[in-house]
């Protein structure tokens, strides 16, 4: 019984044969409902005789179980074949704009290594249709504007927001503007380490997505940030999820993630939307940096945050566990074969969320610090044993400077509950917030402090 | 820049171009003594572990030549008063102690190494006090029937020679070094260490007489120390391990006492950091005390050469602690030649790449360095366990983290060290393959990962011609 993760091996079986060189480029084409179409040039198709049409039908055809149109009809016999070419496949004169607009890759890139006649299935792109308007592999160039840097994770509850408050506190303390956005629309409450109930603004994030759908953004612009009191130094700007009383959250939800169609029939992605706000924010703010916690998992709102704002800095927190490398694993792989991984990989920096602090603490991070060595591999580059050039983007397990080396936020009761954050962070404890977000907050500064320079 | 060019001169010229410095007398500007390797030249030291190029043979020289103990003098005033013989070496002395055919030829004989080295003390102490008794010392048979037939001769002979150096204000010193050439195969070596720690023990008993074990890492590991009262030489052992701010501290030591122009211009640099130049003590220029700790003075000299990032993104590392780890084996240690040969090639490299660049060192030059440094760290590791490179040179095209099978797959063909060669083999080459990567480990070449994989420093991998894994291969660019 073929199943989805089945048809991309086969039907590259199919394509790989030799006397199918001049048939391409193909186009795999993966629907909305997991159909599969072949798309080709009408010229290069009729160029074929009928024999090898024939065959060519009858092998694709085979390759698809249930994933094609009309997967009742069989092909018994030659009255049955125009019929079946249909289901099949499409025509079209120029292939590339099929591609346009869609998240696509090259067969080749995705089949292992010792697949049989690999090489033959160059101009082979696969391109996939899906609902979400995002899908991890569109990486948005890094912004000219001040440093944005997005606080992700694959599982909640990692101290993640706590850890993005407290270096919004060690940045503002260091004389920085900060702006803060809560991106974790789904499960809010970055607001409450840093603004007490008194100051929450009128609107949030999820208001202004809403509102942006009949153009009356500006209605809600002015009233969805707040200012922070926690720090004496600098401005801490805090724009949350929702405002003081989030009303019919939930069917505001609904709609926040909606493209937008203007009158003309021009279509935003919500991801650009939401670069468009950030811009706003910008422009009316001027902040000197930019901190963003996004949601956590793998889904098209986190994936906007991570690959769609031009983020300089993504902090991907981890624990050691299945869940967490399996999660990374899968989108790294994705990234890795959708071409992805130069341009994201040195963006990255991998966190170690709730290290603990007594005998375990070395035991566990070197656990940690493998898995994460392990899951980034597949981000690196080979060094090949001979000729290797020298600039290859590669780091040893050990490498303190490696993406992949977590840098740790170690776990403390104190700090553990979101909520009494707020006043926890009033009267902090130097030694005790250094002691836990010392090496992160350290860090950061590094990192930003090398652009005021510059 | 003006300045630059001279800078990177003056440390091609400076530093060792080839191998060693080490294992020839060291000339008093290029003596660094790492605090730590003060510990070990104390008089309850008896025990000295340290990985070669760590100065062990070094040491064991400085010990035994007295201009070289002038100018230690300070740090180990009591080195003054002592007389030091050495009771094993590497260059043969055939009065002072056997060599290994002598030992071997003994030891069939039916002597225990526990007789023969306190035959070695005997010959020390007659010649010492002038004479005893009538020890026989022309021949080691003769010398060790007589130790065996006159045990309480033997120890009236001891207790006077521990009088004699009392009533003359001084003390007496045995250092033993180089005990791998005593034997080439494990089991007769592990005795003849192992019987040498208990006459250093025994000889503990003696007021004003000292002794020294010199030994390799590999050779302590064993069971050598497995003897009722061997806690007792442990408790003081000392290990002669490089931090990274020795390191530091002997580069600037050696460019500090570069000659002419280059000196000079060097001491200049030292002096814009510190605030003063070097003190002069005759011809040797000496480091003040904060340029030998991790600090931020010496953080600050490697930065005047090297600036303070490693590239453009200061997520990459500073170079002040990247050119010393990324040298660094499995154990985390870095030898100190490595460590210099590294320097040495990122001034040139940098000489000719970035002619431009405001600082002697570059970035790229660095990295280049680090990567030329392993072959030569591979020379310095095969001088003393040759079967290192017959097990690893077979490695060259894997990729690393590799499975253990793939490395036995390689080890398949390949004739296994054996003990007939001119060297000590593996230590656990009995156990196969398996003992083989737990030796490699024990040196810090290889180590195993958590899920069982075998992964190889870039100190080694790069001079074996390995590759490391990453999943964008290079081809796929186009």
């Amino acid at each position: 019984m073929t199943t989805f993760d089945d048809i991309l091996p086969e039907i590259g079986k199919v394509l790989a044969q030799e006397n199918l060189a001049k048939l391409r480029p193909i186009i795999i084409n993966r629907d909305l409902n997991g159909r599969i179409r072949l798309i080709l040039k009408e010229s290069t198709w009729k160029a074929m005789n009928k024999t090898a049409q024939t065959k060519l039908v009858k092998e694709v055809s085979a390759c698809l179980g249930k994933h094609k149109y009309a997967p009742d009809r069989l092909l018994l016999s030659d009255s049955d074949f125009e019929a079946v070419k249909q289901d099949l496949m499409l025509f079209e004169t120029e292939l590339e704009p099929v591609k346009q607009g869609a998240p696509h890759f090259l067969l080749k890139d995705f089949l292992p290594e010792h697949f049989k006649n690999l090489k033959n299935l160059k101009e082979v792109t696969v391109v996939d249709r899906l609902v979400t308007e995002t899908d991890w592999s569109t990486i948005a160039p890094l912004t000219n504007g001040p440093h944005r840097m997005v606080f992700f994770s694959i599982k909640g509850g990692v101290g993640r927001s706590t850890a993005l408050a407290a270096a919004t506190w060690s940045l503002a303390q260091a004389g920085k503007r900060v702006l803060v956005l809560d991106l974790d629309l789904e499960s809010p409450g970055l607001s409450s380490a840093l603004l007490p109930k008194d100051r929450r603004p009128l609107f949030g994030v999820t208001d202004w997505l809403v509102e942006d759908l009949v153009d009356n953004g500006d209605a809600v612009f002015g009233d969805m940030f707040a200012a922070s009191e926690l720090s004496n130094e600098s401005d801490i700007l805090v724009v949350p999820a929702h405002g003081l009383d989030p009303k019919e959250y939930l069917v505001k939800l609904g709609r926040a993630w909606m493209p937008k169609i203007d009158d003309k029939g021009a279509h935003e992605a919500w991801s650009a939307r939401l670069r468009r706000l950030l811009d706003k924010l910008e422009a009316k703010h001027h902040p000197d940096v930019i901190l963003i916690d996004s949601r956590a998992g793998i889904d098209e709102a986190a994936s906007a945050c991570v690959t769609e704002l031009g983020a300089k800095t993504i902090f991907l927190f981890a624990i050691d566990g299945d869940q967490t490398w399996t999660g990374y694993d899968i989108l790294f792989q994705h990234w890795r074969r959708t071409g992805k991984a130069d341009s994201i990989r040195d963006r990255l920096q991998m966190v170690g969320a709730m290290i603990p602090d007594d005998e375990h603490a070395k035991d566990y991070f070197d656990g940690l610090c493998e898995e994460a060595y392990k899951v980034f591999c597949c981000l690196y580059d080979d060094i090949p044993a001979k000729d290797a050039s020298g600039i290859e983007f590669n780091f040893e397990k050990n490498d303190l400077d490696a993406p992949h080396y977590p840098w740790p936020v170690r776990w403390n009761r104190g700090f553990a509950a979101l909520q009494s954050l707020h006043s926890r962070f009033q009267d902090i404890d130097d030694d005790a917030f250094r002691a836990v977000f010392g090496e992160l907050t350290k860090r950061i500064h590094i990192i930003v402090d090398s652009e005021s320079e510059s | 820049m003006s300045g630059v060019k001279e800078i990177r001169e003056a440390i091609i010229t400076t530093l060792p171009s080839e191998t060693s410095i080490f294992g020839q007398p060291p000339k008093p500007g290029q003596t660094y003594v790492p605090r730590a390797h003060i510990k070990a030249l104390q008089p309850e030291a008896y025990l000295v572990v340290g990985a070669r190029g760590v100065g062990k043979s070094f040491w064991a020289a400085a010990l035994n030549t007295a201009e070289l103990r002038e100018i230690l003098g300070s740090s180990v005033s009591w080195l003054e008063k002592t007389e030091v013989r050495l009771g094993f070496a590497g260059e043969p002395n055939i009065d002072f102690y056997p060599n290994m055919d002598e030992f071997s030829s003994l030891q069939e004989k039916g002597y225990t190494p526990y007789e023969i080295w306190r035959a070695v003390v005997v010959r020390w102490a007659t010649n010492a006090l002038g004479k005893w008794e009538d020890v026989p010392t022309d021949k080691w048979p003769a010398t060790t029937d007589w130790i065996r037939a006159n045990p309480e001769s033997f120890s009236k002979c001891m207790e006077r020679l521990s009088a004699m150096f009392r009533e003359n204000g001084r003390q007496g010193l045995l250092v033993f070094d180089a005990l791998d050439r005593t034997s080439h195969k494990w089991e007769s070596m592990d005795a003849i260490v192992k019987d040498l720690l208990r006459v250093v023990l025994w000889l503990k008993g003696f007021p004003a007489i000292h002794a020294k074990v010199f030994l390799r890492e590999d050779q302590y590991g064993r069971t050598v120390t497995n003897f009722p009262d061997a806690s007792k030489l442990l408790a003081t052992r000392a290990e002669l391990t490089w931090q990274p701010h020795d390191l530091h501290g002997l580069l600037w030591q050696l460019l500090c006492n570069a000659p002419g122009n280059h000196g000079e211009l060097l001491r200049e640099v030292y002096a814009k950091i510190c605030g003063k130049e070097p003190r002069q003590n005759a011809e040797v220029w000496s480091l003040t005390d904060e340029a030998k700790k991790e600090g931020p003075i010496q953080k600050k000299l490697f930065e005047a050469l090297a600036g303070q990032w490693m590239g453009r993104d200061r997520r990459r590392g500073v170079p002040y602690v990247w050119s010393v780890s990324h040298l660094a084996d499995c154990r985390g240690q870095t030898s100190p030649r490595s460590f210099l040969a590294a320097v040495r090639t990122a001034a040139e490299n940098s000489l000719e790449k970035y002619p431009e660049h405001e600082y002697a060192l570059h970035y790229e030059s660095i990295k280049r360095g680090v990567q030329e440094a392993s072959k030569i760290r591979i020379d310095e590791m095969a001088e003393d366990y040759p079967w290192v490179e017959a097990l690893c040179k077979p490695l060259a095209g894997l990729n690393v983290p590799c499975e253990f099978t793939e490395i036995c797959d390689r080890w398949e063909n390949i004739p296994f060290p054996q003990d007939n060669q001119d060297s000590l083999p593996p230590p656990h080459a009995k156990l196969g393959a398996k003992g083989y990567v737990e030796d490699l480990k024990n040196l810090g070449v290889v180590e195993t990962m958590r899920d069982g994989r075998i992964n190889m420093p870039d100190l080694y991998r790069v001079g074996f011609g390995l590759g490391r894994k990453g999943g964008v291969k290079p081809v796929r660019r186009d």
